[in-house]
Parts: C-alpha cells; structure tokens; sequence
C-alpha cells in the first residue's frame, strides 16, 4: 500500500532509533529490517536514509563506526547513544498521544468502524 | 554489475557535500549498500539488468540525496579543523624559523651585558671605568635606516697578559631601526669610524692592521631592529669631550656624535 509522504516522514526518525533499540546496524540492514518488521508496508528510500542517519549523527543520538559485517565487508555501523534513547521515548510518547487523538476522532465518526 | 552506474549514482549523491574529505566515506557507505542490494537481488533470481533497475529505483534521486546531505553535513567543523591543523604547520614553520634567531638574540644580549656591565671572570680585575646609563641620544637617519646610540661604557681589563692597548674599550650599543625587515640585516657597520675631539681615528677592523680599530658584531633583535655591539680597540680618548661614529660611502653620509662629558665613573 502506498503511503502520502507527508504521513511517515515525521516518523521516520522515530523508527530507525527503533530499528536500532536491539543492536547495532548498518544502513542497508536497517532497510531489510525495516520492511520485515513492517511486514513490507515502510519501504525507506536511502536517498532518505542516509541523510537521516548522518543528522542523528550530528545531533548525538546515534554514533558510527566501521566494522566487518558478516558478508565480509567493512561496513558503517550505527548504534544508539543515551541522548538517541531519551529522543526516541520521547517520539514514541509523542507518536502514542497524536495516534490516541486521530484514532478517538475518526471512532467519533458515524460508520466508520 | 554495472559499477560504473552505482558510481554515478554515487559520486551525484555526495557532490553536493562542501567539505569534500567527508565525501569519499559517504561515497563508500552508499556504494556498499547499492552493492549489498544487488547481491541480494541476484541471489534471488533476479536478472543483473533487473537487479540494477532495482537498486537504481529504491535509491532515489541522487540530486536529491545530494541536496540533503549538503543540509545536513555543515562544514564549519571541518573547515574549523582544517584551519586549525595549517595554524598548528605554521605555528611551527614559525618556531623553527624564528626560535634560532631567538637564541642567537639572547646570546647576543647576554654577551653584550657582559661587556657592558660583567667584570673578567678569569683576573676580576676588570671593570667599567665609565658608564652611560641614561641611553645616550646620539641619533642620525640614512638610506631610510635610523641608527640610535643607546649604552655606551670604557672598560678597562687589567689582565696582564693583554697588551695594554687591548686593554681599553670603547663599547657601544647602536640600535638599527630596518623598515625592511625582510631584507638582510644592516651590516654596513663594517664600514664605520670613529674619530673624537682629539684627533684620534679607529677606522674599520677590515681596513687596516692597526693596534686602534673599530670592529662589530649585529644581529636582528626585533622585527624592525637591528642590534649592533660596537667596541673600540685601543680607546685613548679619555680626555676628548666627544667621540663621533661615521660612515661616508657611495655618497651616504651618518653622524653619531657621543658627548663624552659628564659620564660617570663606576666599578672598582
């Protein structure tokens, strides 16, 4: 299903510090696990990605380094820093409170069960 | 696989960084993700044409990435470091040039201190018989340079193995103002005389082999300062009431005129 834009690129910051809450990963790994998880419905671009993860970078919510991945190859791995973990509660509470409120309007709307 | 399109890809996506040494680990992390992408594609049954368009698709608009990038990726840090890295080049460029001179300066004062004011280490039988504390005045300009006499003391060195004109010395300080420091160091010292109100001459040590000369040495103590420690061999003019350090060549003329009256007696 595809999605307006506008919808998930709020949230995108909020799911990769969730895809990294379990461990340390790389982009392309992020990608794959992304899709998994969302059961192939968030499909992140990595013209989005990257430019993503290189601003939680700057900002200290994610911190970087280089390590062989078990393909064998020297990949960039990104893990979460204790400010990351703060942000992303505070996003998960944020994102918990905006669904509650559009969930409790669209509820008020006759037969749309 | 065609590298040379992930190339492209890549090389558009990371143009847009402005600090460049960031690009080449940007250019590599995406490449690596394009090339694990295809593997996967590959792997499973994808043709390697079809496997590209993938890549290609999911990647994006790399003018896009690149204007992202370019958002996120300031480069004040980076132009910070680099500054801070050549301050560091030339800050010690500037040490290795400048802390000889340095050196060279302060032997330089120390050995003019020592002449001026020091007693003979070996006979202690040295001693200043006069002294100008009070920075003689004695100043003239020429070719742009200014010359200042500033210390001047007769030293008299009862060593008796000297020879008794060896014995007296006129010392004078005379500071070189350069307005062209990165030229050569005043030198034309080797050219001076010195004559006084008696009648005495000391031409320059190179010209003659006389007992009675004027010789020198000088050295840069200042970035526009030369300094010149100028000592007057057999000095025989304790009863002069002047002394006069000239110069006259290539049609240049320099007058320092010390008044020799009035100085102080000191030592022991």
């Amino acid at each position: 299903m595809e999605f307006d834009k506008s919808l998930i690129s709020g949230s995108n910051a909020m799911l990769v510090l969730s895809l990294l809450k379990d461990g340390d990963k790389y982009g392309y790994e992020m990608v794959q696990e992304l899709k998994r998880r969302s059961n192939n419905v968030f499909q992140l671009k990595e013209g989005t990605l990257y430019p993503l993860l290189h601003a939680l970078e700057n900002a200290g919510e994610v911190a970087s380094y280089s390590h062989t991945a078990p393909t064998g190859r020297e990949r960039r791995y990104y893990r979460l820093t204790e400010k990351g973990e703060q942000r992303f509660r505070e996003k998960v509470r944020e994102w918990r409170s905006f669904s509650e409120g559009v969930n409790t309007v669209l509820n008020a709307v006759p037969g749309l069960a | 696989m065609s590298i040379l399109r992930f190339d492209r890809w890549c090389s558009l996506a990371v143009s847009g960084i402005r600090f460049k040494p960031d690009r080449k680990e940007i250019y590599e992390e995406l490449y690596a993700h394009m090339e694990d992408q295809y593997e996967e594609l590959t792997a499973a049954g994808f043709s390697e044409k079809e496997a590209e368009d993938e890549v290609a698709a999911a990647m994006g608009d790399p003018k896009e990435t690149a204007r992202q990038l370019d958002l996120i990726l300031r480069p004040f840090w980076g132009f910070a470091l680099r500054a801070a890295r050549w301050c560091l080049v030339i800050a010690a460029v500037l040490a290795l040039i400048f802390l000889p001179r340095y050196i060279r300066m302060q032997n330089f004062h120390t050995a003019a201190n020592g002449n001026f004011y020091g007693g003979d280490l070996e006979t202690e039988q040295s001693y200043n018989r006069r002294v100008w504390y009070d920075e003689p005045k004695a100043q003239d300009r020429s070719d742009g340079y200014t010359f200042t006499v500033t210390r001047a003391a007769e030293r008299y060195y009862g060593h008796e193995l000297l020879r008794e004109d060896f014995r007296r010395v006129l010392y004078l300080e005379i500071k070189v103002f350069n307005p062209w420091p990165w030229t050569k160091k005043c030198t034309a010292i080797r050219e001076f005389c010195a004559v006084d109100s008696l009648g005495n001459v000391y031409p320059p040590a190179n010209d003659t082999n006389r007992l009675s000369y004027l010789t020198a040495m000088c050295t840069r103590t200042g970035l526009f300062t030369d300094t010149w420690l100028v000592m007057i061999r057999d000095y025989r003019s304790q009863e002069a009431n002047w002394i006069e350090v000239r110069y006259d060549k290539a049609g240049r003329h320099l007058r320092l005129t010390l008044d020799l009256r009035g100085r102080k007696e000191t030592g022991t």
